[in-house]
């Protein structure tokens, strides 16, 4: 038998699928009827029956190649179907969060996957770097006000607590790293999706517009034909667009954006909005999973709450530091400065590369990865 | 010994089981009450057009079957009836019979001057809604007993239209309800089961889309006496289907619905496919299936009839039905597993495979239920037996031995000897009265 | 002395507004000489009734000619408690509700319907029935679950038991398992065995006596009285019973002709019944090296669904195989255990066993067919399967592989060694299984009072096994309790009469002995019929295949019938043709009550004649109807051939052969063989019925009037 392969089930794939969330997957029966409720399924790319077959049977290299589970968003449809409760979206979330695991080269996404102490762990890490990067130093941070003396507490002196020039500097090298991180495990994506079919450049070329719509918009979301995949889609693009406007200000219009006198700039409206959308957007998520509100909240592991959490805790702690700000009390400011940061910084280092953040990358990326694998299909 | 019994043995339900339990029991000897709550005996059997595998009539059955109850003086034949108590030890029960009234006497001579002058029309339950009958009507399939029933509810107030009419003084529109009271040895429950409610299954479309059907109401249409008249004809416009397509596990196999396989589907589906495809010879046929279950003897039937090139089978489970409201035709989304593609084929009848739930209401809690629903299949306890549908969803083979074995157990009461081997599990209750010996292999062990 | 024949004619049902009932009464009393005839619109009322019973009373009458509706119904009402014949006379279904009312050829039809009921009144006798000294034992034949199960519930019903075992082991295979699959809530873990407590429990019965290992030398007799000859280790033992249960079981498929998946090209490759006894027997390792097995794999079907093996499905082997998972993961749970199945079977309940071993997560489960079973160089077998649901080709390495082989009857010829006529065992039906053609009676055998029961019968569960042993106790418990009665068994349960034989008019010709459906007449040397009244179904096929019409019922005979033809009065007239037909009182006869019942027509020139079963149809009666004139003879029947309905199993199929061999005759007789005609017709076929018979009248008419009109 040339075309016969020996089958070797991962019997580890199988332990972690399970522990991610894929607990009921080994009853699928293999019926089908999750495939064929599923509005996002499609004859090319049929799921979540074949992802959960592959599961079952531990078959590792059939789930790195396909991406699958990454088209899946979770409207529950299969779930709520499933003749043997299977729970088959629950099962993608997983196979989603084992992926997350194996696309990552450091192994930490894993680690963190099934660990929280080691989730809870690498963010108390950083938090407390932060920390210690704002009371040591002597020239800035608290160390400044023993220099500055009263004056540092009369009013206040953000420009000298930190440094536009160098928080400027250091958000554009974070940004850089941890974008090269995420881009190295996207990579590893792209890579274990393509191995083995032969896909001409041009292909690729082609397809990228598809992929900068999408990783804006997520749009295929809608394609889940029901009223609660459109709500959470529109919330979802909301929370994108206060992501984005926040990141760029603080990563471009620093400067400006960090203010210690209540002279105005327009980035500060932007800096209100996406705040606001921010705030409304992660708490409301939140409250949903609170409520095992539909079925894309029933089941929610560590990870599902640290993202939200600490994009609301970021946002809040913003808002504080710019109302004590406005008040002028510059304790108060410098400490919510701190705590701040001590929130943010952990939430990107950990989040984008390692954690549910990534997903911001992962599904455009196998949107893209799945179009250019049908169009080089077609063309062949 | 001799075969005569204590008391008379109470069979609950005049279906294919309960009819046998009876029968058997008589011609063993013993006195029968038989119970049935409808007006006619015959159960759901009666409303099948073929048996598999041999496609033959349950009509040619029940005939034997009535004719040893117009011969056998032995068997009380109770319709309209439903048992409300039991009370009593096993051996020695009290049982209560509440009697509807049917309106029409022993004096009916079913020459249906009443059903011609009636101006009220019934549902006809017998051909699952299909059709209608006038008020006073004759039960359908073969009737037993032959005789009128009316259905007041039916009857436009104060109209004594069928009193006038009567020759035979039948008529009686003031019947009561009767209650009696019976001292029988042992009890059957041979209630058997209903099709489960395809409404509830929302994203096939029954009750929707009028060409979506049950199988159930498939048989009727072929059935000769039913309301197409043996001709299977879409509802929706009255037309020949030219693509049929089965949905196996329609409810079966289904956590949110019935969460056992109902063991008979299979077979059904493919005996339908078989007579249609008889019938309609340019008809052809997909049966959406998750396994193909078609146990011992049948799996020959099936395999022939699968033979046919136009009988197609797709394993995958339907999971959408949507409708054309123009044509009445319908799309059926479905991947298709062996071949791993998922497509929407349009069909012009769907005929849902919708399973069986047990008739357990108002039995004894004596008898025991068990998780899916159905009595506790194993017979274990003295005095009070379960036969066919109601405590295992079977075909009407297996069906009719499981009632000649409940006629054993209740036998074994009636002759003042309830017992309960082990439900095939567990301790031996035999109450064994001699000396027990052993046995050296090699001799005849003997008691005596 | 002649009968007092009372003749009673109803003139409800629109059989009044139909048939002059005034000339039909004249035709009674002129014709057929009733002592008294009365016509009443409601004869089925309380004052008809009470008429008839009144008239009886006082002596008037004896016999009872009832002209009124199908005999089909009001059944109760025509009962008296006089011992004295009532005769039914079919004016309401067969001609008030089918013929043209106020017709002279509907006029006519009634009154040949009276003259032939009374004619076949006048030839009813009274019953004599049998009356032996009938044995109430019951012999089980096998000590298997079904066979245990068979004799402790038929003791436990009081009977007598006799249970004969050829090992010296009781249990069958089914006391080698280790565990059994659940079918009892919550139907979710393979549960221990039990029939241990049974075996005991039957072995120390009061009422059982058992016999192993023995063998049956012979069996001779009728129910009620089987001699049955025993040998238990050379020592003879003679036993008289009433009724047998054939429990003997299935022998698994021979997994050595299962090549083609590998038997035999390493011990590891083995059938589920060699796993199933390593399994009980303690640790499973390899055979091969004793290692421990940490990959199984079953290949379900192996052997069934197979044309080259056996066509059925075995039934249970799906269950057998989940149990047998659980073996493996109780002793490792870190194992992997493959199961590649055509269809995964679990009906009912069992479903719910099903769902729960899947939950194991080393448990993998695919449909697919095994390709080839090979032995590496490492020692690791390498199954290739196509078809899977992985949708390509796969190879699994693994070190065990269990063939979920299917079962065969243990039917075999020589174990119930019946000394019948027609051979020693009992007749099968499909690949050896001695089950039921009948789906509504599955215990319906060829050899009266001998029930196959279990794995014997056809491929079933254990479970269904044991139902099966208690129904099979119950069927042989009532054809004892009949037989003590000198009552027929199913299909014409009750019926007193049985055939006798004016053997010294037989010509040993062995037709009767041939053609019983149940084997129920044996012979002497010289092929002299013996009748065994006992094995008798009451069918008549033997009186219909007698040539020399020396076989008779008390209530039915080739006497009665042909008078009854005699009774139909052929005129000479061209254009008024008759056609007899002689129909199955079964299907063919509520067939055509049917039709009355939806007021169907159909020509009035057809004379209808119930027969009990068409192979009781007797050649002569077709001369007598010719050589009368009457144009053509229609049979209606059961359909016959592989899926026949005739509850004697063949008795049109006979009648039509008959029918052939009548044809040939016709020609030399310068008669048309289309005069003759055999329908099949089902049941629920009313609707047709009208039609068959038209278009049977139809071709009489174009063929023109039977030249034997008026001799």
């Amino acid at each position: 038998m040339k075309d016969a392969r020996v089958v070797e089930p991962d019997v580890e794939l199988i332990a972690s699928v399970t522990a991610a969330g894929g607990a009921d997957l080994k009853m699928c029966m293999q019926c089908s009827t999750c495939t064929s409720i599923c509005s996002l399924s499609s004859q090319e790319d049929g799921f979540p029956r074949r992802q959960i077959l592959h599961a079952q049977w531990g078959l590792k290299d059939r789930l790195m190649a396909d991406v699958g589970p990454w088209l899946c968003y979770y409207c529950g449809d299969c779930s709520k179907n499933c003749p043997r409760g299977a729970n088959p979206g629950e099962a993608m979330m997983a196979l989603r969060r084992y992926l997350t695991g194996q696309y990552d080269w450091t192994g930490l996404a894993r680690r963190m996957y099934r660990s929280e102490i080691w989730n809870i762990g690498a963010l108390v890490t950083v938090a407390l770097a932060i920390v210690l990067l704002f009371t040591l130093p002597h020239n800035f941070g608290f160390g400044m006000l023993r220099q500055a003396g009263p004056a540092a507490l009369s009013t206040v002196m953000l420009d000298q607590f930190a440094p536009k020039g160098v928080v400027h500097v250091a958000d554009g090298i974070l940004a850089l790293l941890l974008g090269l991180m995420l881009l190295l495990n996207a990579a590893r994506m792209l890579r274990a999706a393509t191995r083995g079919d032969k896909i001409p450049f041009g292909v690729y070329v082609r397809c990228l517009p598809g992929l900068l719509v999408q990783g804006i918009t997520q749009k295929r979301w809608k394609g889940c034909q029901d009223p609660v995949a459109v709500k959470n889609w529109v919330r979802h693009l909301a929370l994108v667009t206060g992501y984005a406007t926040i990141f760029i200000l603080v990563v471009v219009f620093l400067p400006w954006f960090q203010v210690q006198d209540h002279s105005f700039h327009w980035s500060s409206l932007l800096g209100y909005y996406a705040s606001a959308v921010l705030l409304g957007a992660t708490g409301w998520m939140m409250a949903d999973r609170w409520g095992k509100r539909g079925e894309m909240h029933r089941f929610s592991q560590l990870s599902d709450w640290m993202f939200p959490a600490l994009l609301f805790l970021t946002a809040l702690t913003g808002v504080l530091l710019n109302i004590s700000r406005l008040l002028d009390h510059a304790m108060a400011t410098y400490v919510m400065y701190t705590v701040h940061l001590a929130v943010a910084v952990p939430m990107l280092t950990v989040e984008v590369p390692f954690g549910k953040w990534s997903h911001l990358l992962y599904r455009p990326l196998a949107l893209y990865i799945a179009s250019v694998k049908r169009i080089a299909l077609e063309s062949q | 010994m001799n075969g005569a019994c204590s008391k008379p043995a109470l069979v609950i339900g005049g279906g294919i089981a309960g009819l046998t339990a009876a029968v058997e029991l008589a011609d063993a000897g013993c006195a029968v009450i038989l119970v049935e709550k409808s007006p006619s005996l015959g159960g759901r059997v009666a409303r099948f057009h073929q048996y598999f595998p041999k496609l033959c009539p349950p009509a040619c059955g029940l005939e034997m079957h009535y004719r040893r109850l117009r011969e056998s003086a032995s068997i009380a034949v109770l319709t309209l009836a439903e048992v409300t108590e039991v009370s009593g030890p096993a051996g020695d029960y009290q049982a209560t019979v509440a009697l509807r009234p049917r309106f029409v006497t022993e004096d009916c001579t079913v020459c249906g001057d009443c059903a011609g002058v009636c101006p009220g029309e019934r549902e006809d339950d017998f051909n699952y809604a299909m059709a209608a009958t006038k008020a006073a009507y004759l039960p359908g399939g073969i009737p037993y007993p032959a005789r009128y029933a009316i259905d007041r509810s039916a009857c436009p107030s104060g109209c004594r239209r069928c009193v006038e009419a009567c020759k035979y003084g039948a008529i009686r529109l003031d019947g009561e309800t009767e209650i009696r009271k019976y001292n029988v040895s042992a009890i059957v429950a041979a209630t058997g089961w209903k099709p489960y409610d395809a409404a509830k299954l929302e994203n096939l479309g029954f009750g929707r889309y009028r060409n979506v059907v049950t199988n159930t109401m498939l048989e009727r249409m072929a059935a000769s006496g039913g309301p197409t008249a043996g001709r299977i004809l879409r509802p929706f416009d009255g037309k020949e289907p030219r693509t049929v397509a089965f949905v196996q596990c329609a409810g079966s196999r289904d956590e949110n619905h019935l969460n056992y396989c109902s063991a008979v589907c299979c077979a059904a589906s493919i005996k339908q496919a078989a007579y249609i495809r008889a019938l309609y010879p340019e008809t052809a046929i997909t049966i959406f299936y998750i396994d193909v279950r078609t146990p011992g003897r049948l799996e020959e039937f099936s395999a022939r009839v699968q033979r046919d090139a136009d009988i197609r089978l797709i394993k995958g489970k339907v999971a959408r039905v949507e409708e054309n409201p123009a044509t009445g035709d319908l799309l059926v989304t479905a991947e298709d597993v062996l071949a791993n593609r998922k497509s929407t084929q349009h069909f012009e009848l769907v005929v849902l495979a919708t399973g069986i739930v047990p008739q357990t209401e108002g039995l004894p809690e004596a008898l025991g239920r068990d998780e899916c629903g159905f009595l506790d299949a194993r017979n274990g306890r003295p005095g009070m037996y379960a036969a066919g549908c109601v405590h295992r969803p079977g075909e009407v083979s297996s069906t009719v031995q499981d009632a000649t074995a409940a006629a054993l157990k209740a036998l074994q009461c009636a002759r003042g000897a309830c017992f309960s081997l082990p439900a095939w599990r567990g301790p031996v209750e035999a109450r064994t009265g001699g000396q027990a010996k052993a046995s050296p292999t090699g001799r005849v062990s003997d008691a005596r | 002395m002649p009968a007092k024949l009372g003749v009673y004619i109803c003139t409800g049902c629109a059989i009044g507004e139909t048939v002059d009932t005034a000339k039909l009464a004249k035709v009674a009393g002129s014709e057929c000489h009733a002592a008294v005839c009365r016509t009443h619109p409601a004869l089925c009322g309380s004052e008809g009734r009470t008429q008839i019973s009144q008239d009886l009373a006082a002596g008037a009458v004896d016999t009872v000619v009832v002209a009124a509706c199908s005999p089909r119904f009001k059944a109760e009402a025509f009962q008296f408690n006089h011992g004295s014949v009532v005769e039914r006379v079919n004016l309401r279904e067969h001609v008030a509700w089918c013929h043209a009312p106020q017709d002279e050829d509907t006029q006519m039809l009634a009154e040949d319907y009276l003259r032939m009921g009374v004619a076949r009144a006048l030839k009813m006798e009274a019953p004599k029935p049998l009356a032996e000294e009938i044995s109430k034992t019951v012999l089980v034949v096998g000590g298997g679950v079904t066979g245990i199960t068979a004799a402790l519930e038929a003791a436990e019903a009081g009977y007598d038991v006799c249970l004969v075992e050829k090992e010296k082991r009781l249990g069958g295979r089914a006391a080698l398992v280790k565990k059994h699959f659940p079918i009892g809530p919550a139907y979710t873990a393979a549960t221990p065995d039990g029939i241990q407590a049974n075996l005991e429990a039957a072995l120390r019965h009061p009422r059982i006596r058992v016999f192993h290992p023995a063998r049956i030398v012979k069996i001779e007799g009728q129910p009620g009285m089987f001699d049955v000859a025993l040998e238990v280790e050379s020592e003879r033992h003679a036993i008289r019973a009433g009724a047998i249960v054939a429990a003997t079981g299935s022998i698994p498929y021979d997994a050595a002709r299962l090549a083609h998946l590998g038997y035999g090209v390493s011990p590891n490759v083995m059938s589920s019944f060699e796993f199933e006894r390593m399994a009980v027997a303690g640790p499973i390792l390899r055979p091969s090296d004793g290692q421990p097995v940490k990959r199984a794999l079953f290949i379900q079907c192996a052997g069934s669904r197979d044309e080259n093996h056996l066509p059925y499905c075995s039934s249970s082997c799906c269950m057998t195989t989940l149990v047998q998972t659980t073996y493996i993961h109780d002793q490792d749970a870190q194992a992997e255990v493959y199961v590649v199945y055509k269809d995964m079977r679990t009906p009912g309940q069992y479903e719910r066993f099903y769902r729960s071993v899947q939950a194991e997560p080393l448990n993998f489960f695919t449909k697919g067919e095994v390709a080839s079973v090979k032995m590496a160089r490492d020692g690791k077998l390498e199954v290739t399967v196509n078809h899977t649901l992985l949708g390509e080709t796969i190879v699994l390495r693994v070190d065990l592989v269990i063939l979920a082989t299917g079962m065969a009857p243990n039917g075999g010829e020589q174990i119930l060694n019946l000394a019948y006529r027609q051979g020693p065992g009992l007749p099968v039906l499909q690949n050896g299984f001695a089950d039921s053609h009948f789906v509504c009676f599955p215990y319906e055998t060829r050899r009266t009072g001998i029930y196959a029961a279990g794995a014997a019968r056809a491929p079933m569960d254990e479970a269904q096994a044991r139902r099966d042993g208690a129904g099979a106790a119950m069927k042989a418990i009532q054809s004892v309790e009949l037989a003590s009665r000198g009552r027929a068994l199913h299909p014409r349960g009750g019926d007193l009469s049985y055939p006798s034989f004016f053997l010294q008019r037989c010509t040993q010709c062995k037709r009767c002995t041939e053609e019983c459906p149940f084997g129920a007449l044996d012979e002497d040397a010289k092929g002299t019929p013996k009748p065994n009244p006992y094995r008798c179904r009451r069918c008549g096929v033997c009186m219909g295949a007698c040539p020399e019409r020396i076989v008779s019922f008390h209530n039915y005979s080739v006497d009665m019938i042909a008078s009854m033809i005699k009774a139909i009065e052929v005129p000479d007239d061209e254009d008024q043709p008759r056609v007899l037909a002689l129909v199955c009182e079964n299907d063919a006869y509520p067939a055509l009550d049917r039709a009355g019942l939806e007021r169907r027509r159909y020509d009035p020139s057809v004379r209808v004649i119930p027969l009990r079963c068409l192979g009781s149809l007797n050649i002569v009666w077709i001369a007598d109807a010719l050589s009368r004139g009457i144009d053509g003879v229609i049979l209606v029947g059961c359909k016959y051939g592989d899926d026949y309905q005739c509850h004697f199993t063949k008795g049109s199929e006979l009648a039509q052969k008959r029918l052939e061999n009548v044809k040939e005759t016709l020609q030399r007789l310068q008669l048309e063989p289309e005069r003759l005609q055999l329908t099949q017709l089902a049941i629920d076929e009313w609707g047709k019925l009208p039609g068959v018979l038209d278009g049977f009248v139809e071709r009489m008419r174009e063929l023109g009037p039977n030249p034997y009109k008026g001799f």
